[in-house]
């Protein structure tokens, strides 16, 4: 399926372009902008920036499969994501990982078949000092522990 | 000139240059895996970790410049032991599959491996694993395993061949090569990323466990696929060519070649339809003859019609010594006019890195070597023309498939009434053919090309006729042929009854009264050096291996 920006958000993406003396660094943001438009990054989405930012395709699929944050197929409504880096891991990281995991019934990068949860195992988050933490889309949750972690799915509608 | 020392020699070098630059211009290997003098620095190895005086950290001699006085060294303690660490660093994911690695014997991480390494793995974890066999295109095949993420095929793609076919993928212990879905490495140069990976990672689909690289010999030598003439080394096992590889001639083709070149020039001299022996046709089909019959026949023949009824076509595929003789015995022996040779261009099918639209190797030096039509001679189109009208009724033609070049030419070529030719494999010339001497090929014999741009270049001998011998005619020898006997699988190997058109033609003359002398194409060239001036002062040993350019300005006025 073809994709193209909406008119607000090539607004967006012009921007990030002249934040640069080139192109080719605004690859980020913008791949960050479709995703927020799109959920996900697809094969079309990278056509679409390689020939905004005229680049090849190959390069933007570089940067799109080297960082996590980039989503490789659609993911759920909530997407959670569960630190089980040192800080996390020893405070109980895991444990809420196998809870979610338990909890949904799916795994790592695993979508419900309602599409209503997908889960991921996520390095450091930057928040050590609150450690263990979750996040849920874009808002983190944390000092948590198992029930905390399991109270907070049950409230997600 | 600015100098620095190097392990305590002195080293001159260019400003700007790096010092692994520098060193390998005199030289001097510095361990490299991600370095290459073709390409962009990228600097991601780090095996090249020197240690450089007043400098408070170990840098690496691939991105860092030579300067005046600069005190390098490559083997000091410090160095050595970062180099260990590079290399242990590298092999902790390595799946060590040496025994069935294609590249084992000519991989730089083994080689580093046996000098740099200690030898035995601290890793006790379980390795990463990844793809094993990935099909890139249609020539390459890719294992994850193996890579060791230098980039150096990467870059090729971009800055030589032009096309950004590969990229990295993922990160870290996952980090691999690939192109992006749906498409493929398809470049015509893509072959060259196998020659270039300085691992087993990335190899050809064609050559993939076909030999170990040890028990080939390998044979300085040209191809044969353009009139570009890139520089190649031939590996033979058994007697039979197994891969081409190119070899480093910045004049003519730097350190690549194309995969039109590397793979479909020498599948013909392995082929099973060679003409083994000289043939003559009896009732309608050829049947195999001995020598003195053949020449004895066409002798004979060709005593019997007039000069102006025979034509002689030499050819692009010989090379220059084989049709200065055969122009010598156009002229001189049968006394004719009608010399000339069919040119092989493909418009529009060359492009500006190396292929070229003239398919053929020698166009240049067939001219030069005398084949052309004489004062009122007719040239290739008013030959076939003429042969077509029965004006011309016996065509000499040698290493050249005309039925190839124009379906229509077979039936012209049926009203011949005696059809001499000298060819290296059965094909539907030489179906019409009534003598067929058997030709060696060019990877048979010695002997020059001459490329597009004037520059003449040595053909060598890699696989042996039945009248040659690998050791005794100074051919380069494989482990195999140095220690195998005849009782050994590899000591039966297939040899061609077939001779150069320089010695065929020799015999001929002899046949015919006049005395040609030549035991070798040597000898041929050094009279071509007397009475050719672009060929002055030149012999076989100033060629060399890499050619020696003609004066073109002059070149220009031989076009005829
Ligand atoms: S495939 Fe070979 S050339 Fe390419 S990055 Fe890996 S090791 Fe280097
Ligand atoms: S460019 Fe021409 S000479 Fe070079 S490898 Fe290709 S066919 Fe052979
Ligand atoms: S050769 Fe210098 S870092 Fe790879």
């Amino acid at each position: 399926m073809e994709f193209k920006f909406t008119t607000e958000n090539i607004e967006k993406v012009n921007k990030e372009i002249s934040k640069y003396p080139t192109k080719l660094p605004a690859v980020m943001g913008i791949l960050y902008i479709a995703q927020e438009q799109n959920g996900w990054i697809s094969m079309e989405v990278i056509k679409e920036i390689s020939n905004i930012l005229e680049v090849t395709e190959e390069e933007v699929f570089g940067v799109v499969t080297f960082y996590t944050m980039y989503h490789q197929k659609p993911m759920g409504k909530y997407h959670i994501q569960v630190c089980t880096n040192v800080s996390c891991m020893l405070r109980g990281g895991y444990e809420i990982w196998n809870s979610m995991k338990d909890k949904i019934g799916i795994g790592n990068l695993g979508v419900t078949e309602d599409q209503k949860f997908s889960l991921e195992e996520v390095e450091c988050m930057g928040s050590c000092g609150t450690a263990p933490m979750l996040a849920i889309n874009e808002d983190y949750y944390e000092n948590l522990d198992k029930e905390k972690a399991l109270q907070i799915i049950e409230s997600l509608k | 000139m600015p100098h620095f020392i190097l392990d305590g020699k002195e080293i001159q070098f260019i400003q700007g240059q790096t010092i692994i630059e520098a060193a390998a211009k005199v030289g001097i290997d510095i361990p490299h895996f991600c370095w290459h003098p073709s390409l962009t620095v990228s600097g991601n190895c780090r095996v090249c970790l020197v240690e450089i005086e007043k400098m408070p950290k170990l840098a690496i001699a691939c991105s860092t410049l030579a300067s005046d006085g600069m005190v390098v060294n490559t083997n000091s303690v410090k160095a050595l032991s970062a180099r260990n660490a590079v290399m242990e660093f590298l092999l902790i994911n390595h799946p060590l599959d040496c025994p069935i690695c294609d590249e084992a014997g000519e991989c730089k991480l083994q080689d580093y491996a046996f000098d740099h390494s200690v030898g035995e793995s601290r890793f006790v974890e379980n390795k990463v694993h990844k793809e094993k066999r990935v099909s890139l295109g249609t020539h390459v095949m890719f294992d994850g395993e193996r890579c060791i993420s230098c980039s150096r095929c990467i870059r090729f793609c971009d800055e030589i061949a032009g096309v950004n076919e590969l990229t990295f993928i993922n990160r870290g212990d996952k980090v691999t090569i690939d192109t992006f879905p749906g498409k493929e490495l398809s470049n015509p140069y893509s072959l060259c990323v196998t020659d270039i990976c300085p691992v087993g990672a990335l190899t050809s689909k064609d050559f993939r466990f076909k030999s170990r690289v040890w028990d080939m010999s390998s044979t300085k030598t040209i191809c044969s696929g353009c009139s570009r003439g890139c520089n190649v080394e031939m590996w033979v096992r058994n007697n039979e060519i197994l891969r081409l590889t190119p070899r480093y001639n910045e004049e003519v083709n730097s350190y690549w070649m194309c995969d039109e070149g590397r793979l479909n020039t020498f599948k013909s001299v392995n082929a099973d339809i060679r003409v083994n022996g000289p043939h003559i046709k009896r009732d309608g089909t050829l049947v195999k003859a001995g020598w003195d019959e053949v020449f004895a026949l066409a002798t004979s023949e060709l005593k019997s019609y007039n000069k102006s009824e025979i034509a002689v076509l030499g050819s692009a595929f010989a090379t220059c010594e084989e049709n200065f003789v055969l122009a010598k015995f156009a002229k001189s022996v049968l006394g004719i006019k009608n010399i000339d040779f069919a040119k092989h261009e493909k418009p529009n099918s060359g492009d500006d890195i190396l292929i070229r639209d003239d398919k053929s190797p020698n166009s240049f030096g067939a001219e030069l070597a005398g084949i052309h039509p004489l004062k009122d001679g007719l040239n290739f189109q008013n030959i076939m023309r003429a042969i077509d009208e029965k004006k011309i009724k016996a065509l000499y033609l040698v290493e050249d498939d005309l039925v190839s070049l124009d379906e229509d030419y077979k039936k012209i070529l049926s009203k011949l009434e005696l059809f001499i030719v000298h060819s290296s494999n059965f094909n539907s010339t030489t179906e019409l053919a009534d003598i067929v001497f058997p030709a060696a090929t060019y990877a048979e014999k010695n002997g020059t090309w001459i490329n597009f741009q004037g520059r003449i270049q040595k053909l060598l001998p890699a696989v042996m006729t039945v009248e040659m011998d690998r050791s005794l005619d100074g051919m380069a020898m494989s482990r195999l042929d140095k220690f195998g006997t005849e009782f050994d699988r590899w000591g039966k190997s297939k040899k061609m009854n077939a001779r150069p058109i320089w010695k065929i033609i020799t015999s001929l003359a002899n046949a015919l009264g006049t005395k040609y002398k030549y035991q070798t194409s040597e000898e041929i060239f050094d009279e071509m050096s007397k009475t050719i001036d672009l060929f002055k002062g030149l012999d076989y040993q100033r060629v060399g291996e890499l050619g020696v350019k003609l004066n073109v300005t002059t070149l220009a006025k031989v076009k005829v």
